[in-house]
């Protein structure tokens, strides 16, 4: 009989008779330390505002044991933004890496390759000629993924399983989308277009559970159906075309389902944010380097992308006393950044 | 050690025809692949040896005819059950940047695990037993890219073996590696034939390795099999002129018994010999 946790092969092996599984110790001991900054981050963001609360004012607000005044700072106005950040920050690193593993790409990120356009030009249609509910939101967003999705499989197709002229096509297509989103914000009413222009920057001002509470509980489902239901076949892809079919896993199948999770992952976020840029470029990297794996790494990517979007909100919200920035100013700045070092590194490589 | 492969499956294919979208690279063929045995696939570049392990192994859809796996038409199989029980190390697997011996080998367990069940005792044995056959355990910890090129190949055939498939089938599994190498990868493949029964089927390029190390010959040219059987029996003057378009003298092997091929000289250089692009697409 053996032991219920053992390690070897710097791993840790969880066993029972019904379910078992590897984790490499150094990944184990990144996703812990991200989770726990990731934690600190939150309470800081809990912590700090216009009215300034201590550590343990915070934690009674949560559980409830704390005067009215102190919970409605801490639960009702900062806890829905700061748990917002984390999972949305999640689910775009999973949809980060589940890009890049498709398009073996570092470069075959929604952002880039034009999921993430596609899903905004989708939201802010449906803003400016329906309205904005969620519902609307999410169906504009959804749509608009879905037909991006459409179009670069069917332009991109004949390119191989390079993924590079994916990109290529994608690039061509994000750009072409942004005119249409700012011909659509042109031509609204006024007080539409503000509305949709503040959307489609990215922003977790304002987020109320009421309102954006569906698209977390949706997000957090569908992170850990992905993590569960495709890394295995995922890890497969990254061994060729071949051999994962060999091995049992029709690589078609994996690509198709990936895409499409990725556009539903994507569509969660944008509908209740916005377009919050390079979470889903960065996230997935920086976590599997950080996790020391080869090839896509899903669970890395969902702490790290927690991580990135819980600090960059807090950075929002304080950077400019008195000023709240939408987070997606922040991403695109650090992110601007972390794209020109990967280009850099990629074309030094040669794989450019 | 012989727990480690179940009962022999029979692989067989009927009048295939197979093709890429509108490229035929061959018609009507028929072959049965001897269980137990080590069955050597030889041709010149472009013959369809590749095309057809890829059709023998289900990733390729035949345009007509089937493909039998235990008698069962192998495209009306679940992809998870036919990988259980037929491995491929094809050509063009890619090892991920970074990726250990020991995690590459785990992948091959992909056919036996589940959504819950993601590395049970059994998978752990099987691949500690993979890389004791592929005397690859010293190095499990490494990373693949670092490897000499021997090493890395065998670190592919650990995860192939950690498969534990009852059915072998390798494309070119020697091509560069230097002569050393070739000889002690050929080696292992004929002691895990022979000790395990495995059934193995491999495609080389070189004729006396496939002379020295085959139970049974296929010869492939243009998409067809013009022979199939013992080397001694396969090998002829008639057929290598006529296949490989080389002058042959055939004398018995003075090492190792069977056949020998020494070439004369080149007598005329086949269409699918002359410089077009590899078989695979």
């Amino acid at each position: 009989m053996s032991p219920l946790l053992s390690r070897d092969h710097g791993a840790v092996t969880l066993r029972t008779p019904a379910v078992s599984g590897r984790m490499s110790t150094r990944a184990l001991v990144a996703c812990v330390l991200l989770l726990a900054a990731t934690a600190a981050t939150t309470l800081l963001a809990l912590m700090t505002g216009k009215v300034g609360y201590s550590p343990g004012e915070v934690l009674a607000a949560l559980v409830g044991d704390a005067p009215a005044d102190v919970e409605l700072f801490v639960v009702r106005w900062r806890l829905p933004r700061a748990v917002a950040a984390v999972t949305f920050g999640a689910v775009l690193g999973v949809a980060g890496a589940l890009f890049q593993c498709v398009t073996r790409n570092p470069l075959g990120s929604p952002d880039i390759i034009g999921f993430s356009a596609g899903a905004s030009a989708g939201g802010v249609a449906a803003v400016t000629l329906i309205g904005s509910s969620f519902a609307v939101v999410a169906a504009g967003t959804l749509i608009g993924g879905l037909l991006v999705a459409a179009l670069i499989m069917l332009l991109s197709r004949g390119g191989g399983t390079g993924g590079f002229r994916l990109v290529i096509v994608g690039i061509g297509l994000s750009a072409m989308l942004v005119s249409v989103e700012s011909w659509l914000v042109l031509t609204a009413d006024l007080d539409v277009a503000q509305v949709a222009a503040l959307w489609s920057v990215g922003t977790l001002n304002g987020t109320s559970f009421t309102h954006s509470g569906i698209a977390m509980a949706l997000g957090i489902a569908a992170v850990v159906a992905v993590i569960v239901l495709l890394s295995r076949r995922l890890t497969l892809l990254d061994l060729g075309e071949d051999l994962s079919g060999a091995l049992g896993a029709d690589p078609l199948r994996t690509r198709t389902v990936a895409v499409l999770a990725g556009v539903l992952l994507i569509a969660i976020v944008t509908a209740a944010a916005g377009p919050i840029a390079f979470v889903a470029l960065a996230a997935p990297h920086i976590g599997r380097r950080l996790a020391g794996m080869a090839g896509v790494a899903l669970v890395p990517a969902a702490c790290t992308g927690a991580f990135l979007l819980a600090l960059s909100d807090f950075v929002a919200q304080h950077a400019l006393p008195g000023r709240m920035l939408p987070v997606g100013v922040v991403t695109v700045a650090v992110g601007g950044l972390y794209l020109i070092t990967l280009i850099v590194r990629e074309n030094r490589k040669g794989v450019l | 050690m012989s727990q480690s492969v179940p009962e022999p499956s029979s692989l067989r294919a009927d009048r295939i025809t197979m093709a890429y979208q509108d490229r035929i690279i061959g018609e009507d063929l028929s072959v049965d692949i001897a269980d137990g045995r080590f069955t050597v696939i030889i041709g010149p570049n472009g013959c369809g040896k590749s095309t057809l392990l890829r059709s023998l192994s289900r990733l390729l859809r035949t345009r007509s005819g089937t493909v039998y796996l235990d008698g069962k038409d192998i495209h009306r199989s679940r992809a998870q059950d036919v990988a259980g029980r037929l491995g491929l190390l094809p050509q063009t697997a890619i090892a991920p940047p970074g990726i250990t011996v020991f995690d590459l080998a785990r992948r091959g367990r992909y056919p036996h695990q589940s959504i819950l069940s993601r590395w049970s005792a059994q998978d752990e044995a099987a691949v500690h037993r993979a890389l004791a056959q592929t005397e690859m355990t010293e190095l499990a910890d490494r990373p693949v890219d670092e490897l000499s090129g021997g090493q890395r190949q065998r670190a592919w055939v650990a995860m192939v073996l950690a498969q534990e498939s009852s059915i072998l089938l390798l494309d070119e599994p020697t091509t560069f590696l230097d002569v050393a190498h070739q000889i002690s990868l050929l080696d292992l493949f004929a002691q895990l034939n022979s000790d395990e029964g495995r059934t193995t089927v491999a495609v080389l390029h070189d004729i006396n390795h496939a002379a020295r190390y085959a139970d049974d010959i296929i010869v492939m040219s243009h998409g067809r099999i013009v022979a199939h059987g013992p080397p001694v029996d396969v090998l002829t003057p008639e057929l290598l002129a006529e296949v490989f378009g080389v002058e042959a003298v055939v004398i018995d092997d003075p090492v190792n018994g069977g056949p020998h091929i020494i070439t004369r000289h080149r007598t005329r250089i086949p269409a699918s010999v002359a410089p077009t692009r590899e078989e695979a697409p």
